[in-house]
């Protein structure tokens, strides 16, 4: 199983993850639906600025 | 001692003076309310006067009224709510049942702990379905012998003993055989010494004293059969065709032997007991004959069903016995082989006779993932298959279970017909003994009126009016079997002349219940594209690309990596191409540019009711793909034969009304019903039945158990599935439209095969008593050859019947 990391938290995850999306042709693999839907509002800032640890929903 | 010692020898406790303690076992609960749902269940039912159900030991302790209470009601009462009863079932073979004794064992069986029994005169056997905390197979054995039956076998309806039938009835032909081997030779010999007497070669003394000698044994060897049941009846304050036989042989055989003595005046005629006595076994013997290949269809089921399969263990193929066969093991079928088990192929593939199950001849190409059933055959090929089901629960074993029970199908004339026959033994009593009192009070010799007496008993033929049903059902049911039709309850026969609706589930009935490529647009390389990106997955869109490119392309290369994104669709590297293939959501995942030419196209086949996936290359939309769930191709016509017999066809179906509109529309059905829940469907089912009339719906009997129940007609569509838990009073094995057709010209056949046998042996009956009283002047029959024609009036209805068996649908 390989393993990728969550561009939202930055926890090691793996591949075989069900919390996945693609943004701009590649595949991005999350921890949790809280990651993937934080990641979903706003791709661009989590790939330019680096993980920034669990996002807090409210 | 305290007054707590006092207390508590006190017992308190409900007594019902005239109550029976019952105990139920019961199935399927899970919480209190399960067991509080069931006890008002219990309650419910009529001569019930307490009921507790404990949901720790899945029982229910229930104080009936025995005077009143009946099993079944309670059994319907516990279903109703859900729940079932813990019930086991027995076949039990007897010697013999004749169709006037079938009302006799059902009242003898009417007995504690008994919910149903299933009286069966053409193979002789009477199923009974009971509760086991209540009798067993002794108990019900020893009711069943009192009532004067011999039990000699009992089948409990597992695989090992598929062929009960045959063997109960191939005791009755062997008995028979041995009756003949005395009864033929000394009846021939009576009738060459009568005609050496006539023409004078040997005394007229000799030849009395000669045949007395030799129609003895016929009387009382050959005969015995004929006498014991009429023993057995009269025990049982009835009277049927034994009784007749040996009212009828035995009145001139006694006769015979007190003019022998000179008690009286007159002639011998031994000869005349003796011939009916063979005549009438002869008849037996061709009737038990044909019914043997009445229900046929059943038996070569049966007998196709293999007992052992190759199981491969650690790597080793070993032969073991069927019952050690479970699944997930891995069964091995070489070609020509019988497939044991029920299961999906894991590896070789090969082509495979189904006909056992379609009547289809050409065998069918199955390959790794598809399904294959017990019972049929390996025409081709070599298969590796994973066992999901065998022994008694595999398809076939089930279908041959119910295919028994369906050959016991009562229809409603069978009741009336059978009270007839019950008092028509009685009348042909009084018609014969009227004969004799006519015939001597007009001054006739006495031998004259014993003879006509006897033609009156003996042409009389109860059995061909009792066989009339039950033999056309058997026929029917059978030749049902043999188009792949499972008719499951006599209502379905009964009602089916006055169909008027049939209301057809959309998914899997109408349509083949799987994803198909309807058309592909944009690159010409889109859909070679999608199947190698789709060439990991499981999902049956996935399926249905890969199946359609591999018709195109043959083989199709694997990608180099694979990953599927949910709510979305896989993406694939291969080659140095990205490629994926999904929604619209993959589209802007990708952000991938689509020519507006593909979109208008995806859109109008969004529109049409259609799945359409998009085929991403590098960030280029190449192509999309429309994907339905077609018609059956059989389906057009079948809807317009269904009009052309002036029957409304329907669609209900829970998807959306467009894609509901473009499959009806296709078809050329008028009536769609689309959005509906399970249980919507069954109230809309209801408003069509009393609106139009008789109503049948066909789905799925699994999915659409509901709507199923709630049709006059439930028709469900079986292939391969478990149908011991499906619905439907009809269930298709192969999901063949057409077969409807065929159901519903068969049952017309079998209705009218009924009606003429019952027509003609209520007409052989009228016009053949009159003439055996000596009522037409001119005309005698010698009672054997009346003994003769009532041997040939069963035939002729088993004839009638066989007709059936064979006829086209």
């Amino acid at each position: 199983m390989s393993k990728a990391i969550d561009p939202v938290c930055g926890m090691e995850v793996d591949t075989s993850t069900q919390y996945k999306t693609i943004y701009k042709g590649k595949v991005y693999y999350f921890c949790s639906p809280m990651c993937k839907r934080a990641f979903e509002a706003n791709p661009e800032y989590y790939l330019t600025h680096g993980p920034q640890g669990m996002p807090h929903e409210h | 001692m305290g007054i707590n010692d006092e207390l508590s020898k006190v017992s308190i406790g409900l007594r019902f003076s005239n109550g029976r303690e019952v105990h139920f076992k019961i199935i399927g609960m899970h919480c209190a309310t399960c067991s509080l749902t069931v006890q008002k269940a219990l309650l419910s039912v009529n001569g019930v006067l307490s009921a507790s159900v404990s949901l720790a030991n899945d029982e229910a302790v229930v104080i009936v009224d025995p005077a009143v209470f009946d099993y079944a009601k309670a059994l319907k009462a516990v279903q109703g709510v859900g729940y079932d009863i813990y019930r086991e079932t027995l076949t039990f073979m007897l010697k013999g049942l004749e169709p006037e004794e079938v009302n006799t064992i059902v009242r003898a069986l009417h007995a504690p702990g008994v919910f149903s029994v299933v009286p069966n005169p053409v193979n002789h056997t009477v199923t009974i379905t009971y509760n086991p905390l209540e009798i067993d197979e002794g108990g019900l054995r020893a009711i069943i012998e009192n009532a004067g039956f011999k039990v000699i076998g009992v089948s409990k309806g597992g695989t090992e003993d598929f062929d009960v039938d045959r063997k109960a009835v191939e005791t009755d032909l062997k008995d028979i055989k041995a009756k003949l081997t005395v009864a033929i030779p000394l009846t021939a010999l009576i009738f060459l010494l009568e005609a050496l007497s006539i023409v004078g070669i040997i005394p007229g003394a000799l030849y009395a004293i000669a045949s007395f000698a030799l129609s003895t044994p016929v009387q009382f060897y050959s005969g015995m059969r004929f006498i014991r049941g009429a023993v057995r009846a009269f025990r049982n304050v009835t009277a049927n065709m034994d009784t007749l036989v040996t009212l009828g042989t035995l009145s001139a055989y006694v006769f015979s032997v007190l003019v022998l003595t000179h008690v009286i005046g007159g002639d011998v005629f031994f000869d005349s007991s003796a011939a009916i006595i063979t005549f009438i076994l002869i008849g037996r013997y061709l009737e038990t004959r044909l019914k043997l290949r009445v229900g046929s269809t059943m038996r070569e089921l049966a007998r196709l069903y293999p007992r052992s399969a190759r199981v491969v263990r650690s790597g080793v193929e070993t032969l073991v016995s069927i019952n050690e066969v479970k699944p997930g093991d891995i069964v091995v079928i070489k070609e020509g082989e019988v497939i044991p088990v029920d299961g999906y192929v894991d590896g070789g593939e090969g082509y495979v006779d189904e006909s056992v199950m379609t009547g289809e001849p050409r065998p069918r190409h199955k390959g790794i993932g598809d399904l294959v059933l017990a019972g049929t055959i390996l025409a081709r090929g070599y298969l590796r298959i994973k066992v999901t089901r065998s022994g008694e629960y595999a398809f076939i074993a089930q279908v041959i279970k119910q295919a028994r029970q369906a050959q016991s199908l009562r229809l409603p004339i069978q009741s009336l017909v059978d009270r007839i026959a019950s008092y028509f033994t009685w009348f042909v009593i009084s018609a014969g003994v009227l004969t004799f009192m006519a015939w001597y009070l007009i001054g006739a010799p006495i031998y004259m009126a014993v003879l006509h007496m006897a033609s009156v008993l003996v042409i009389a033929c109860p059995c061909a009016l009792g066989l009339a049903t039950p033999i056309s059902v058997v026929a029917g049911t059978n030749n049902a079997l043999k188009h792949g039709i499972l008719i499951r309850e006599s209502r379905a026969i009964e009602l089916s002349p006055g169909i008027k609706v049939v209301a057809f589930d959309k998914t899997g009935t109408l349509t083949r219940g799987r994803f198909e490529v309807i058309s592909v647009f944009g690159d010409e390389k889109t859909l070679y594209y999608a199947a190698i990106a789709e060439g990991g997955s499981e999902h049956p869109i996935a399926k249905a690309i890969l199946e359609r490119a591999r018709e195109v392309y043959g083989e199709v290369p694997s990608a180099e990596s694979y990953d599927s994104v949910p709510g979305m669709g896989v993406i694939t590297q291969w080659n140095g191409l990205t490629i994926g293939v999904g929604n619209e959501k993959l589209i802007k995942g990708f952000e991938a540019r689509i020519n507006p030419e593909i979109e208008n196209k995806a859109n109008d086949s969004v529109g049409e009711g259609f799945t359409v996936v998009y085929v991403i290359v590098n960030n280029e939309v190449s192509g999309a793909i429309a994907l339905g769930d077609s018609p059956r191709p059989e389906a057009p016509m079948v809807i317009s034969e269904l009009r052309r017999m002036n029957i409304i066809p329907m669609m209900l179906t829970g998807d959306n009304t467009e894609a509901a509109k473009v499959v009806a529309k296709k078809l050329g059905i008028d009536y769609v019903y689309s959005g509906l829940m399970p249980d919507e469907k069954a109230e809309v089912i209801k408003e069509l039945r009393d609106k139009f009339g008789i109503t049948v719906m066909v789905g799925d009997g699994v999915n659409d158990a509901v709507a199923l129940k709630a049709a006059d007609i439930g028709i469900a569509m079986g292939a391969g599935t478990d149908i011991a838990k499906s619905v439907g009073d009809v269930v298709l094995l192969d999901s063949d439209l057409t077969k409807i057709l065929s159901f519903i010209k068969l049952s017309r056949k079998i209705l009218s095969n009924i009606r003429f046998n019952i027509l003609y042996a209520f007409m052989y009956n009228v016009v053949l008593i009159p003439i055996a009283a000596g009522a037409m002047p001119g005309l005698t029959v010698r009672p054997e050859w009346a003994g003769l024609a009532m041997a040939l009036s069963s035939i002729t209805v088993t004839l009638n019947a066989l007709r059936l068996r064979y006829s086209h649908v």
